[in-house]
């Protein structure tokens, strides 16, 4: 992060103001209003960068620069906020690779409106939530699945799963990573009903 | 989901698996120790991108705790991985239960000071305090909560609650129950009211037990990990736990209840806790019958019909009520 922009607009929480924030605040901050907009992020980066390759980094990115940011101030807007900075990362980055023509990004503000963001702790009740998440669970790799269900749904350690799926336990650490980054993919990264028109 | 080999591999997707390894080596308890965790915050300490991709992973892991509501009691012998089927099964009983865990994560942020906070039987609430602490209220819980320039005080009203306080010499954090006080020193602790005692288990960090009234320091008492504090009106006694012991203590957290050699009185008393139907004993010698596992805090059924399996007691649903007896 060492081009020079200045920090994203900071309207700055009343509440928060003459405050130094504590690191844990922005973490839980970051938890409960960055990450449910993950899913609308990730479709504005897919909709306006042509290697998807670097959508991963250009997420990473920006979220370090989200959290950057918040250390000074929580922003008003978190929405604004993130959207804010992932355009102008987008527009430099474009500039550096002159590959894009800018235009790929002014329809931000269009869609940006247009996405909807229901957080877990706003609208979908913890009925639709345990759904989801048993909808997330299913679509894991099998061995994958597997290792997680024992771990996270039978309380078993990692020992006992190593033994009951017969791999040792270097590999169920494998399996668990791969749970724990695929489920930040689709409970994060993806909208909660995919048939939702856009 | 692509896997990854499809994707090229990048600065982003390492520091994701560091992450992911991080977030469920911490969740395997039984080898998470304070050098790990030393490790961890150093991990994290060293740029915000390992931050922020960790924050992610293990925010994921926590939405997916909920799962464990459908984690059905079981002897270990039994446990089995759940297939789809079973898994999706178990989703339909544990709706109740979850609609109450739903609570939890909700009201994270700042409070104003000086309030109250409560929950009702069967309920549970975590609270963020403005100062980065975390108070996790069990059923028929209550506490007030303020925040001052120079001190934070908490007073445990009724009830059981976790605190994990972010330590601050020139504002100490103080929590008062009853007669007795319990001042941080940098800690994580779970302070339960059981009718004749108080009771407070020190996961991390220290504290100073001490008796309110008492101006003498030789009435206090420092508490370091593994400690469990029973204190009456006359006097404290510290054992000293397992982490396992410890750790099973919080297992209401995650909406379970956690027993080893427990007489059937004392966890029965303990279901009763969380509402649902109320156990009774009919046979004091029945009190006796030690019992093992885990089991939902809202699972006083399932524990009936495992009191009839294993002990062949006969159980009796009365007004409301399950009457266990020979």
């Amino acid at each position: 992060m060492n081009e020079t922009m200045e920090p994203e607009p900071n309207e700055v929480d009343p509440r928060m103001q003459g405050a130094v924030i504590a690191a844990s605040e922005v973490d839980a901050w970051f938890v409960r209003e960055i990450l449910p907009l993950e899913a609308a992020l990730m479709q504005y980066l897919q909709h306006n960068w042509r290697n998807k390759s670097d959508i991963a980094d250009l997420r990473q990115d920006i979220y370090v620069q989200v959290y950057e940011s918040a250390l000074k101030g929580l922003p008003e807007s978190p929405k604004a906020f993130v959207f804010t900075i992932a355009r102008h990362l987008l527009i430099r980055r474009m500039r550096r690779e002159q590959i894009v023509p800018f235009e790929a990004v002014s329809d931000f503000d269009a869609l940006g409106a247009a996405i909807e963001t229901p957080g877990p702790e706003n609208s979908v009740i913890a009925r639709d939530e345990l759904r989801r998440l048993q909808g997330a669970v299913d679509r894991l790799p099998p061995r994958a699945r597997e290792a997680f269900v024992m771990q996270q749904v039978e309380g078993l350690s990692r020992r006992e799963i190593a033994q009951r799926m017969g791999v040792s336990e270097k590999t169920v650490k494998t399996h668990l990573r791969d749970a724990g980054r695929a489920l930040a993919n689709i409970l994060y990264g993806e909208h909660a009903d995919m048939r939702r028109p856009q | 989901m692509s896997a990854p080999e499809e994707q090229c591999v990048s600065d982003a997707m390492a520091i994701e698996m560091s992450a992911a390894d991080w977030v469920a080596d911490r969740r395997n308890a039984a080898e998470w120790t304070a050098e790990r965790q030393a490790e961890l915050d150093a991990w994290l300490a060293r740029s915000v991108a390992h931050r922020v991709a960790f924050l992610r992973i293990d925010a994921t892991w926590q939405r997916t705790d909920r799962l464990a509501a459908l984690r059905q009691p079981m002897r270990k012998a039994e446990a089995r991985p759940a297939s789809n089927r079973q898994l999706w099964s178990r989703i339909v009983a544990a709706l109740g239960l979850v609609a109450v865990i739903g609570v939890v994560g909700q009201n994270y942020f700042a409070r104003p000071a000086g309030q109250l906070i409560e929950t009702p039987k069967g309920g549970q609430e975590r609270l963020g305090l403005a100062d980065g602490s975390q108070i996790v209220l069990n059923t028929e819980s209550a506490v007030r909560v303020n925040l001052e320039a120079h001190k934070r005080s908490v007073e445990l009203l009724r009830g059981e609650a976790y605190f994990q306080v972010r330590h601050d010499a020139s504002r100490p954090f103080v929590v008062t129950v009853g007669g007795h006080r319990i001042v941080d020193l940098g800690t994580k602790f779970l302070v339960r009211m059981a009718p004749k005692s108080l009771q407070v288990a020190l996961l991390e960090g220290s504290a100073r037990l001490e008796n309110a009234n008492a101006t003498a320091k030789k009435d206090s008492v420092v508490l370091t990990p593994g400690d469990v504090a029973v204190a009456t009106n006359g006097a404290t006694h510290v054992t000293r736990k397992t982490d396992r012991e410890i750790s099973e203590r919080l297992a209401w957290q995650r909406g379970a209840i956690v027993f080893h050699n427990a007489r059937l009185a004392d966890a029965v008393a303990e279901f009763n806790r969380y509402g649902g139907p109320q156990l009774v004993i009919a046979d004091p010698q029945a009190g006796k019958l030690t019992i093992n596992g885990t089991f939902l805090t809202t699972g006083a059924e399932d524990f009936a019909a495992i009191t009839h399996e294993i002990f062949g007691l006969k159980t009796e649903h009365r007004d409301g009520r399950i009457v266990l007896s020979r």
